[in-house]
């Protein structure tokens, strides 16, 4: 095919893309089918909804998020080991795929579907029927797959981070804990700068924090690793192996970061914010299949370098703005309605920052796990999480932040006011604070009212 | 999780970890031991192991006392002499003596998150109908049942003891896993022969929230709840469900 379009399209028009690519010659990968058919095979009907990017390597990203859970039970049903690895949002799994015939997934993506199901799959109904009500983070939809088993394979080991993390989360998990589900926790202390007479360590991300809390979180990786162990017996975890995983996982995060840098640096962004999100999110997880993880982002780097080099972008018209977004948005519509906003997204904190820092590599590798896991964006002060903006204001040249309230989540109940005072006493930089639902159709005008005040203040 | 104070006066925050492997006790006596640093910093005196054994023997020996009180007094005049409890502003519903529950009447268990004078006013309702009131426990209450033994030749440090004889007795629903709350929970109710229970949840408290129908269902027991801390005096509607619940008791 001589000329691939670049457009940003709706579901029909990327189904009928799909097969014209298909008669031209393009190849996909066997678990590839049309987007549009997940909406009948798997209710995903908010997709219709959504507005796609028009590429091959578009197709296939999508492809390779909405297939995860079919993955997750042929993988079962092949003799696989599955690990539920809950909260820390980056490192565990690594560990775990450290181990043979073993996939790590978090159960917690199942936030996003009743949001992708439009509600349709009663998640949040059963929750509220077992007392967890919509008081709490949309995550809550994940204690309902638990029970009604219709999405992902009950995992074979359950592992949850407690400690610095949000009451909500903790207290869904000892309620997993009460059904009976093999649930372990290990614990991540709140990130703080070292006392004076504390021996000091610095972090990847150029925190400085207290050498303890390194060494607690390397001796609670051991710990992981033994009770991962448990579902292998007679194997040992070696180093060698470790560093063979954490080798990949720098290579998926190289691809994220490079995906990311092309496409906030773009006077044109190459690939639409919603992609771009969905991109980042596979660097948690791998979407269970670390493989095709790296080819699905390798395929995409090459078209945002392409559309770079071309100019070309598929937004039309093209956002001004250029804005920071912290926080993933419950309803992936968001992403769209930010751009036909006039907003451009050029900086992210999707509260995983922490698992797009490269793992050292010259360490012992569970400390390297540690190191990274301590500088997650959640289990320190909202404030640094702003720094880490900050340092992108020039780089990016950012000129407004929108921080995303999740619904209920604990770690929006203040963060929004923290951060917004600390833009606009530092920076001068105006900071919209916005509640996102799962669906966000019936406050749309508001939404939009909203996005479009901050892109008229900026313009002014 | 816990945000650093962004007042001006120096503060500490402690850090109290949530699971209760050996690792997690010996992060925690670290984090007294500098605690301990800090207060003498601010001024203090240096904790010494023979000034600690005689102040742990004496806390025991209070904390004895304590939970004799605790088990025989309304929960309202027992909460009364604790620390939290603002003797200078009282709870315009609060009385001078909490009205008095007899043997013969029903026994209440009290759950609570924390203590406001507000949390007493609605005890001394309660107690007005009667009711002896039991404090089992609530989060601003160090638990009366825990002891700390201090051998003579002990190794361990004084934050070490701490650590790992104190902790693991506090029954602490955010604990993961919080097997340890349930234990104490069962231990209670068949110790004070107790009719029902009544969780007074703080507002907003995902812990207590979510833990409530456990509660319920390894209660054994008729149990009610009452959300105190969103309106400004709620003991109203607070009192309909607990006349509803000595009802339930009274019945059985």
């Amino acid at each position: 095919m001589k000329f691939l379009p670049t457009k940003q399209i709706h579901l029909e028009e990327l189904d009928a893309l799909y097969d014209l690519y298909l008669r031209e010659g393009i190849c996909f990968p066997s678990y590839c089918v049309p987007v549009g058919s997940y909406v009948e095979a798997e209710g995903d009907i908010r997709l219709p909804n959504l507005k796609f990017d028009s590429s091959p390597a578009s197709i296939r990203l999508w492809n390779f998020l909405l297939s995860e859970n079919r993955r997750l039970h042929t993988a079962r049903a092949q003799g696989f080991k599955i690990v539920g690895t809950m909260k820390d949002l980056g490192t565990v799994p690594i560990l775990a795929y450290a181990y043979p015939n073993t996939i790590a997934f978090y159960p917690d993506g199942t936030w996003w579907t009743p949001c992708v199901m439009e509600l349709s799959d009663r998640l949040f109904c059963l929750a509220d029927e077992h007392g967890i009500g919509p008081h709490l983070c949309p995550v809550r939809a994940m204690y309902s797959a638990f029970i009604n088993k219709e999405h992902f394979p009950i995992p074979d080991q359950i592992i949850c981070s407690t400690g610095a993390v949000c009451d909500d989360f903790s207290a869904i998990s000892q309620r997993l804990f009460h059904l009976g589900y093999p649930l372990r926790w290990w614990e991540i202390p709140p990130r703080r700068p070292p006392d004076p007479d504390e021996t000091k360590v610095e972090l990847p991300n150029g925190t400085t924090i207290p050498k303890t809390h390194l060494d607690f979180v390397t001796h609670q990786f051991h710990m992981i690793a033994k009770w991962i162990e448990e579902l292998h017996p007679g194997i040992h975890l070696t180093k060698p192996a470790l560093q063979k995983s954490i080798h990949r996982a720098n290579h998926v995060r190289r691809l994220i970061n490079a995906i990311r840098d092309i496409t906030f640096s773009a006077p044109v962004p190459p690939i639409p914010a919603l992609e771009e999100l969905i991109a980042e999110m596979l660097v948690i997880h791998f979407c269970s299949d670390p493989s095709e993880c790296c080819e699905v982002l390798e395929a995409l780097l090459q078209t945002v370098k392409a559309r770079v080099e071309a100019g070309v972008t598929p937004l039309d018209p093209i956002p001004k703005v250029r804005v920071a977004v912290i926080n993933p948005p419950a309803d992936l519509r968001m992403m769209n309605l930010i751009e036909e906003c006039g907003l451009l997204v050029c900086a992210t904190d999707y509260m995983f920052t922490h698992a797009l820092i490269e793992i050292p590599e010259d360490m012992d590798p569970f400390q390297a796990l540690a190191t990274v896991a301590l500088c997650d964006p959640m289990i320190g002060h909202p404030v640094d999480r702003a720094r880490h903006i900050a340092k992108l204001i020039k780089k990016y040249q950012i000129q407004a932040v929108i921080v995303f309230r999740i619904p209920g989540a604990s770690h929006s109940a203040w963060e929004g006011e923290v951060i917004q005072r600390f833009f606009q006493e530092s920076y001068g930089i105006p900071v919209l604070v916005v509640e996102v639902p799962t669906i966000i159709d019936p406050v749309e005008p508001t939404l939009k009212t909203q996005l479009e005040a901050l892109y008229e203040i900026i313009q002014t | 999780m816990t945000y650093r104070t962004e007042s001006s006066a120096e503060s500490f925050t402690l850090y109290v970890p949530s699971t209760r492997t050996a690792a997690a006790l010996q992060w925690y006596a670290a984090e007294l031991e500098r605690l301990s640093k800090w207060l003498v910093r601010i001024g203090g005196r240096k904790l010494q192991p023979w000034a600690f054994a005689q102040l742990t023997q004496g806390f025991n020996q209070l904390r004895q006392k304590l939970d004799h009180m605790r088990i025989a007094l309304p929960a309202s005049l027992f909460l009364s002499l604790q620390p939290p409890v603002n003797n200078k502003q009282p709870h315009p519903s609060l009385r001078p003596q909490p009205a008095q529950g007899f043997k013969t009447n029903p026994k209440i268990g009290i759950l609570m998150g924390h203590l406001t004078n507000l949390h007493l006013a609605l005890l001394q309702e309660i107690e007005s109908f009667g009711v002896h009131t039991v404090f089992l426990c609530g989060e601003p209450i160090p638990p009366t049942h825990a002891t700390i033994e201090v051998g003579p030749d002990v190794d361990k440090s004084i934050f070490e003891l701490i650590a790992d004889q104190w902790l693991p007795q506090v029954p602490y629903l955010g604990a993961r896993p919080n097997t340890n709350f349930y234990t104490f929970l069962t231990n209670e109710i068949r110790k004070s022969q107790l009719d029902g229970l009544l969780v007074i949840r703080p507002v907003w408290c995902d812990h207590w929230d979510l833990e409530l129908p456990i509660i319920k269902q390894r209660a054994g027991i008729p149990v009610s709840h009452v959300v105190l801390g969103c309106e400004p005096d709620p003991t109203s509607h607070a009192l309909n469900r607990v006349s509803a619940l000595i009802e339930m008791v009274k019945k059985r």
